[in-house]
């Protein structure tokens, strides 16, 4: 099955950043496809370069770096939603800005689109 | 597979509370305009984004209210809007900006049965 993600929420604001990104690793595990995640609200703040938490904590961005290297994935940042907070590129590796077009795409491609944080 | 996907979008926060109403329709929009069939859910403070007369100048955030006038150029296949919340806050259909389709709580599991993609904000 064909798979897209949006993430809605900042990392280590809420648990949906990295519940997203170990739900994309289970799903390519099981043989499906992800088409696309895509960056959506305060979710924009994932892409974030120069993130560096402590040692001892899970390092959000790089996870999704990661995931996106080993993958060829597309880790999509909305770009009018990320101009709106001042994030721009260059950002963390494997993301990139670009626009609410290629969400539709994705979802014009996929089975199932799962959204992640914002309530 | 089907390409045009059923869309439903279910609006649950102030309009000015933070950016996240407009954010949502942005996202509707751009569905709708590629084709994807999209509706509308308002329900909890969601109810207040399609008010009449909004005027947040005052707090210096933009009016909202002409977005929702432009869905008349786009086609939305539904607009909903959950009777409980609009009772609860005192708000009458003549109140409202947009002519919308008046639902109880019971009937939201029908429509969300039937929809490919659910955007809950």
């Amino acid at each position: 099955m064909k798979f897209t993600i949006i993430v809605n929420d900042a990392p280590y604001q809420s648990q949906s950043a990295d519940t997203a990104c170990k739900f994309a690793h289970a799903l390519l595990d099981e043989g499906h496809e992800l088409t696309q995640v895509f960056f959506y609200f305060d979710g924009v703040w994932n892409a974030l370069a120069d993130a560096e938490p402590p040692q001892d904590d899970r390092h959000v961005v790089d996870n999704w770096s990661k995931l996106a290297l080993k993958n060829e994935l597309e880790l999509i940042v909305c770009s009018t939603v990320a101009m709106r907070r001042g994030v721009s590129e260059p950002l963390a590796a494997g993301f990139r800005l670009d626009t609410l077009g290629r969400l539709t795409e994705a979802v014009t491609m996929s089975d199932r689109v799962i959204t992640f944080g914002g309530s | 597979m089907k390409q045009n996907k059923t869309c439903l979008f279910i609006n649950r926060r102030s309009p000015y509370g933070s950016s996240r109403a407009q954010e949502a329709l942005d996202m509707a929009f751009a569905l709708s305009a590629f084709e994807h069939k999209v509706s509308l859910v308002f329900m909890d403070d969601g109810v207040l984004q399609i008010l009449r007369d909004q005027d947040p100048s005052e707090i210096g955030m933009k009016n909202i209210s002409p977005a929702f006038r432009a869905w008349e150029d786009y086609e939305i296949e539904h607009i909903y809007v959950e009777k409980k919340s609009l009772d609860m806050r005192g708000i009458k259909k003549s109140d409202l900006l947009i002519e919308a389709e008046i639902i109880e709580s019971d009937q939201l599991g029908k429509i969300l049965n039937k929809q490919d993609f659910i955007f809950n904000d």
